[in-house]
C-alpha cells in the first residue's frame, strides 16, 4: 500500500519537473531570440535617411505571442545611438489596422505563429529599409534578411545579404562570421 | 622620528671609522686608489641598481602596455561573439593567442562571469587562469601578469577578456641586462682602477717627495735643502709652509752654532782666568803657610823668653815686688805663656800639610794606651777619669804622630768641657763603616752640644764659652779636621746637650785589618 503511494508520488513529482523544465527552456528561446534581435541591430546600419531624424525613436516591432518576453520590455527603456528604443508587440498581424504602420519600423520580428502572413508582411515593408527577421524554414528563400535556426539544441541564424543589399542595411561581417548560411547575390547574376 | 638625523650621524661617523680602520697600515698612495676605488664601486653599484630597477618598472609597463592592446584587440574582435554567445567564435577569436609564446592563458567571460571560451597554452592546463575576474586593469602575482579588459558593445558591458601572461620572458631580459651592467661596471672598475693609479700620484708624489724630504733633513742634519713646489693647491702652501719651517730652523740653528762658538770661548777665557787665580791662590797660601810655620817658629823663642824671665823677675824680686806689680807680673807672664800655646798650636796646624809623613798601619789601642801612660796621664790622675776601650780598636792606615795627635785632641776635648763634680768617662769605640772605613768614636759624659753649633766647632778660633769658663785656644778640633781630611775621612760630633758628646771620624782601615774584617763577614756568611 505504503509502496503503491509513493510509487504515486514520484511519477508525479517526475512530471511536474518535466513540465517545469519544459517551461524553462522554451521560455528562455524566446528571451534568448530577443537578446539576439537588439544585438543583430547592433552590427547592422541603416541608411542615413532612415535614421536621421533625430527625435524619432528607432522602433522594433513584433508580431506574434511575445507579450511576456522580459528581454524585449527591457529593450524598450534601453538606447540605441542616442536614440530611444521603440519596442512594440502585435500579438498577431490581424489585429494591426493598419499594415502600412509597418514600414515605419526599424526592425521587424515575425514569429513562428505568423507563418501564413509572412510573404505578405514582406510585401509591405519591401523597399523601407527594414531589418526582418523571422524563424520560420525558407523565410530567406521568401525574401527576408535573417532567420533563426537550431543547430545542436543551439540557436543561431542565417543572413540574406542580398536583400540586405536591397535594403540599404549594411551587415557588418562580425555578424556575417557568426552567420551559419550568408545568401549573397552571385556577381554575375 | 627626532632620533634619526642623531643615527645618521652615527652611522656616517661608523662608516669613517671602519674606512679608517681599513686604511691604517696603507700606504697613502693605496689609500688614495682604495677612496677612489670604494667611492666607483659604490656609485657604480647604486647607478646599476638604479638602472635595473627602471629596467624592470620599465619592461613590466611594457608588457602590461602590450598584453593591454591585444587584450583591446580581443575584446573588439569578439564583441560578436559574445553578443551571440558563440563561443566556437570566441575560440577562434582566442586562437590569435598562440602566435605569442609567452602568454599561458586567455579566456572570455560572460556578463555574469562565466567562463565563455577559453586558450591555454600548450603544456598549461586549467590551472593557469585566474581565480577571480576583475574589471579593466591588471595585476601581477604567482609569477604571471594578467590583464583583465571588459567587452563593451554600444555602451553595454558584454563580458571580459583576459590574458595571462608568464613573467619568464621579462625576466630573461632583465637577466641579460643586469649581466651586461654587471660587465659594465666590471669594464668600468677595471678602467677606474687604471686612471686612477696613475692620477693618484698627482696627490701622492709631492707628499711623499716631502715625507722623504723631512726624513733626510732629520737624519742627515741637513737644513740648507728646500722642498720644491709644484702646485698652488694644500699640498703646495704645505711645501711652503716647509720650507718656511726649515728658513726657520736654519736661521735658529745657525744662531745656535754661533752662540755655542761664543760661549765656548767665553768659557775658554774663564777657565784660564781661573787657572791664573788659582795659581795665584796656591802662591799665596803656600806663602801664608810658610809665614805662618816661619812666624809661629820664630815667634816662639822671644815668646819663651818673656815667659821664663819674667818667672825669674818674680822670684829675684821676691818681697820687693808690691802685690800690683806681682799681680800685673802674673798677667804678663800668664799672656806670654798663652800666646805660646795659640802659637804651638798654630804651628801643630800648619804641621798637618807641612810635616805629614806617608801612611802605615797603626794599631789605634797602642796609641790609646801611649796617650793613656804619656800625654794624658796627669791630667786622666788629675780629673780621675775613667777612660774605657770598648773591644780591641781596628788598624788604620795613617800617619801615626797626626792620628795620635786626632785622638788626644778629642779625648782632651772631652775632659775639658765637663761638667762640675761629676766624674768624667770616656769612652772609645771603633767599628768598619763600609771594606775600606773605619769609624772611630770618642764619647763623653761631659755638657753636650747644641745641635745647631755641631758644624761651628771645627771652625778655627770659634768657641762656645769664654775664656773664664773653659780654657782653650779655639785650634784643636779645626786640626782635628785638617788631619781627617788629610787621611780621606769625615768628621762630626752628635750630641745631646746637657748629657754628653760623641765626636767620631773615619780613617781608612789598614789592609791587614780590612782582610780580617773580610774574613770575619765570610765567617759569619758561612754561619
Amino acid at each position: 500500500m505504503s509502496r503503491i503511494t509513493c510509487l504515486t508520488v514520484v511519477f508525479f513529482m517526475t512530471l511536474c519537473i518535466q513540465q517545469c523544465v519544459a517551461e524553462s527552456v522554451s521560455y528562455p528561446e524566446q528571451e534568448v531570440k530577443a537578446a539576439f534581435i537588439f544585438n543583430f541591430m547592433r552590427f547592422t546600419d541603416w541608411p542615413r535617411e532612415k535614421i536621421s531624424d533625430s527625435n524619432q525613436p528607432v522602433r522594433i516591432f513584433v508580431i506574434g505571442d511575445y507579450t511576456n518576453c522580459k528581454t524585449l520590455k527591457e529593450m524598450d527603456k534601453k538606447q540605441y545611438n542616442d536614440k530611444d528604443v521603440n519596442v512594440h508587440v502585435f500579438k498577431s498581424y490581424e489585429n494591426i489596422e493598419d499594415p502600412n504602420i509597418l514600414k515605419t519600423s526599424h526592425v521587424l520580428f515575425i514569429c513562428s505563429s505568423q507563418k501564413k502572413h509572412t510573404k505578405d508582411i514582406l510585401k509591405i515593408v519591401k523597399n523601407s529599409n527594414v531589418l526582418t527577421i523571422s524563424e520560420v524554414d525558407n523565410f530567406l528563400e521568401s525574401g527576408g534578411i535573417i532567420n533563426f535556426v537550431k543547430e545542436d539544441q543551439k540557436i543561431r541564424f542565417e543572413v540574406n545579404r542580398t536583400i540586405a543589399d536591397d535594403e540599404k542595411l549594411e551587415i557588418r561581417s562580425k555578424l556575417l562570421k557568426l552567420a551559419t548560411r550568408v545568401i549573397i547575390k552571385n556577381p554575375e547574376d | 622620528m627626532s632620533k634619526s638625523p642623531e643615527k645618521i650621524t652615527n652611522r656616517e661617523a661608523g662608516i669613517g671609522q671602519i674606512v679608517a680602520t681599513v686604511s691604517r697600515n696603507m700606504t697613502i698612495r693605496h689609500k688614495l686608489v682604495f677612496m677612489i676605488m670604494a667611492a666607483c664601486v659604490v656609485s657604480l653599484v647604486v647607478a646599476g641598481a638604479i638602472f635595473t630597477g627602471y629596467e624592470w618598472a620599465n619592461l613590466r609597463q611594457f608588457m602590461v602596455m602590450n598584453l593591454s592592446a591585444q587584450a583591446e584587440i580581443l575584446a573588439d574582435n569578439c564583441k560578436a561573439a559574445v553578443a551571440f554567445n558563440d563561443s566556437e567564435d570566441a575560440k577562434e577569436v582566442l586562437s590569435s593567442l598562440r602566435v605569442e609564446s609567452s602568454i599561458v592563458f586567455g579566456g572570455i567571460y560572460t556578463k555574469d562571469g562565466k567562463l565563455m571560451s577559453a586558450y591555454y597554452k600548450v603544456g598549461t592546463d586549467k590551472s593557469v587562469q585566474p581565480e577571480r575576474l576583475k574589471e579593466d586593469g591588471y595585476e601581477f602575482s604567482g609569477g604571471y601578469v594578467t590583464v583583465f579588459k571588459r567587452i563593451i558593445l554600444d555602451g553595454e558591458v558584454l563580458g571580459t577578456v583576459c590574458i595571462r601572461s608568464s613573467l619568464e620572458k621579462i625576466w630573461t631580459m632583465l637577466w641579460s641586462r643586469i649581466k651586461i651592467t654587471f660587465a659594465v661596471i666590471i669594464v668600468s672598475l677595471v678602467a677606474a682602477y687604471v686612471i686612477s693609479s696613475k692620477l693618484q700620484s698627482v696627490v701622492s708624489k709631492p707628499l711623499l717627495k716631502l715625507a722623504k724630504l723631512a726624513k733626510a733633513i732629520s737624519d742627515e742634519k741637513d737644513y740648507s735643502v728646500r722642498g720644491q713646489k709644484t702646485s698652488n693647491d694644500e699640498i703646495g702652501s704645505l711645501i711652503d709652509a716647509f720650507n718656511e719651517m726649515l728658513n726657520q730652523i736654519q736661521r735658529r740653528d745657525k744662531a745656535l752654532v754661533d752662540a755655542n762658538r761664543q760661549l765656548e770661548a767665553k768659557v775658554a777665557e774663564r777657565t784660564s782666568d781661573l787657572e791664573q787665580t788659582i795659581e795665584k791662590l796656591n802662591e799665596s797660601n803656600k806663602q801664608l803657610q810658610d809665614f805662618t810655620y816661619v812666624a809661629s817658629h820664630d815667634l816662639r823663642e822671644p815668646l819663651r823668653k818673656i815667659s821664663s824671665f819674667g818667672q825669674l823677675l818674680t822670684e829675684s824680686l821676691g818681697e820687693k815686688l808690691t802685690d800690683d806689680d806681682r799681680e800685673n807680673l802674673s798677667y804678663m807672664i800668664d799672656g806670654a805663656s798663652r800666646m805660646q800655646q795659640m802659637i804651638e798650636a798654630l804651628l801643630t796646624y800648619s804641621r798637618v800639610t807641612t810635616r805629614g809623613v806617608d801612611f802605615e798601619p797603626t794599631d789605634l789601642n797602642q796609641v790609646v794606651e801611649g796617650l793613656k801612660n804619656f800625654e794624658l796621664s796627669v791630667v786622666l790622675e788629675e780629673t780621675n777619669t775613667k777612660l774605657i776601650v770598648e773591644k780591641p780598636l781596628h788598624t788604620v792606615n795613617c800617619d801615626s804622630t797626626q792620628i795620635r795627635q786626632l785622638l788626644q785632641n778629642l779625648i782632651a776635648n772631652g775632659l775639658k768641657y765637663q761638667k762640675k763634680g761629676v766624674t768624667p768617662e770616656i769612652t772609645i769605640r771603633s767599628k768598619t763603616v763600609d771594606d775600606s772605613m773605619v769609624r772611630v768614636e770618642v764619647q763623653d759624659n761631659g755638657i753636650g752640644i747644641k745641635e745647631d753649633q755641631f758644624e761651628n766647632i771645627f771652625v778655627m778660633f770659634r768657641r762656645l764659652h769664654s775664656r773664664q769658663e773653659y780654657e782653650g785656644t779655639g785650634i784643636g778640633l779645626a786640626v782635628c779636621k785638617k788631619i781627617v781630611k788629610r787621611h780621606g775621612g769625615d768628621i762630626g760630633v752628635s750630641s745631646t746637650y746637657g748629657e754628653g758628646s760623641t765626636f767620631w771620624f773615619t780613617a781608612p782601615v789598614a789592609d791587614s785589618s780590612r782582610a780580617a774584617v773580610l774574613a770575619a763577614r765570610e765567617n759569619e756568611n758561612e754561619v
